[in-house]
């Protein structure tokens, strides 16, 4: 009974939301106006299309940074480089920052009130077996690591600690460390990124994973040592 | 559901790419060159040939006119990748007053300026011509409406480029050095046509419209506000004019499929 409701309230969730987007014609043009908008992959467009909304442009950037988090083929870095344009870098990176947050708390939710099939049919086909185990295990540090590396998709990786049975609180604190030092060098450095700073942009941020990951692989190393200790008392009990 | 649509018009495009090119990589055999001057305005083009031996010097200013991902892919040797909308006005959205349209002389020499562009240099413009929207031709128009006269298209697109074996990159190459200026003559208002003219000469004259067939029945993916197309357009994909691989069609055919369209060389006609 309590499933056959559950499965209701699923369906009723999606069956809203498309209704919105194709029964309100607003809804539709302007969602497919932002995705038209971010696939361009240009930053002044993407400043021109915020700054036109006026005042109420950092709503609508934040709005933005959601859509680009639910869609995981649309750049959430456009958004970034934008915002620092118009708001400046102190104040972008802060907006940046808080809606990436949201946008990644709204991906882990999704995953884990739908489940394992939609969040295929979201981000394509990934591969997302086996690694649930070590995620469970070690999430805080995966995702940590896995938000530090610049070429990982950042919605991938939110989709996915949502299929784990990791705590939202951990996740939420480990993206923000992880979102944070990207965000800080996107914002300041903005638009300006060429080839030469961008290599040392990614070198920064791979020098940050791989301390976490050093960190992680101590901690792996420990829990095996431990449970080889304690198995080692069973035997001799 | 529209990742699925453009999934299927990326690899619709791939597949097209793939049967133009029969093979994929058959080398250009015994390419004869194309002859350029044929063309009543053949020197708003150069040939690859020609850009071929520009390349890396000083005098030429090389800008890629794809969509910035596929400029990361791979890119001639020394481009500056600008996107589609370089020299446009892109403050709000499709469909604002203004949204779209050639940017302030002022804003314009500017943009210019930054990329080296001066009256004197070469500007080669280029995209691929069936992976975009030919954002090449519109900057290309752009610039000559404000009275540049060293602009020129790649001839055949960066498609036709590669099948003729030159090379491609995906350095990243160095920013370009801001020129010392550029002089822009007030634009060509015999070269455009705005909204309301249409609007009130609408029925009078010759309207053609070159987006894809889709769009003119009324898909909105490309940002449209309202889909559809003018009252009483025809429609010309704009590719149609082009080979498969990218290089223009003859005058002959073109004028041939121009009076399809019902309009001669004489004609006023408006494109969109």
């Amino acid at each position: 009974m309590k499933y056959r409701k559950d499965k209701m309230l699923k369906i009723g969730v999606l069956i809203v939301i498309t209704g919105l987007y194709f029964l309100i014609p607003a809804v539709k043009i302007n969602v497919n106006q932002a995705i038209f908008i971010l696939q361009n992959v240009d930053v002044d467009l993407a400043r021109g299309y915020i700054l036109g909304f006026g005042m109420w442009a950092p709503v609508v950037s934040f709005l933005l940074m959601i859509l680009q988090s639910i869609a995981a083929p649309l750049p959430a870095f456009i958004i970034t480089f934008a915002n620092a344009g118009l708001f400046g870098w102190v104040k972008g990176a802060l907006l940046s920052w808080t809606s990436s947050m949201a946008g990644a708390a709204l991906c882990f939710y999704i995953a884990k009130f739908y489940g394992r099939d939609a969040v295929i049919k979201l981000t394509g086909k990934y591969a997302l077996d086996s690694v649930d185990d070590f995620f469970d295990r070690y999430g805080k540090y995966t995702i940590l690591i896995a938000r530090l590396l610049p070429f990982i998709s950042f919605d991938i990786v939110s989709y996915a600690a949502g299929l784990t049975s990791m705590s939202f609180f951990s996740f939420f604190i480990a993206t923000g460390i992880g979102q944070l030092p990207a965000t800080i060098i996107y914002s300041y450095i903005g638009s300006m990124l060429t080839g030469t700073t961008k290599t040392i942009v990614v070198g920064l941020l791979m020098l940050f994973a791989i301390s976490t990951l050093i960190f992680l692989f101590k901690k792996v190393w420990n829990d095996k040592k431990q449970s080889r200790d304690t198995t080692g008392l069973e035997n001799v009990n | 559901m529209r990742k699925k649509y453009t999934m299927g018009l990326l690899i619709l495009c791939g597949l097209m790419v793939f049967l133009f090119n029969g093979c994929g990589k058959s080398p250009a055999e015994e390419v004869k060159k194309i002859d350029l001057s044929i063309y009543e305005k053949g020197d708003y083009f150069i040939s690859p040939e020609e850009l071929k031996t520009l390349l890396g010097t000083e005098n030429l200013v090389l800008l890629d006119c794809n969509n910035p991902k596929l400029y990361a892919k791979e890119h001639i040797k020394g481009a500056v990748g600008i996107g589609f909308h370089a020299f446009s006005e892109k403050v709000g959205k499709p469909g604002d007053p203004g949204w779209g349209t050639i940017k302030s002389k002022e804003e314009l020499t500017k943009k210019l300026i930054s990329l080296g562009i001066d009256n004197e240099k070469i500007v080669v413009l280029y995209s691929d011509l069936f992976k975009g929207p030919g954002a090449d031709g519109r900057a290309a128009w752009q610039l000559r409406l404000a009275g540049m006269k060293n602009v020129k298209i790649l001839h055949g697109g960066s498609g036709y480029w590669k099948e003729l074996g030159y090379e491609m990159t995906n350095d990243v190459t160095v920013k370009p050095t801001p020129s010392t200026g550029v002089t822009l003559k007030d634009y060509d208002r015999s070269f455009m046509v705005t909204k309301d003219e249409i609007y009130k000469n609408l029925g009078k004259t010759t309207l053609i419209d070159v987006r894809t067939k889709k769009e003119f029945d009324g898909s909105q993916n490309a940002g449209e506000p309202r889909g559809g197309h003018i009252k009483g357009a025809k429609h010309l994909l704009w590719t149609d004019l082009l080979n498969k691989n990218g290089t223009l069609k003859t005058p002959k055919e073109m004028e041939e499929i121009m009076s399809e369209m019902g309009v001669s060389k004489k004609d006023d006609f408006t494109l969109y």
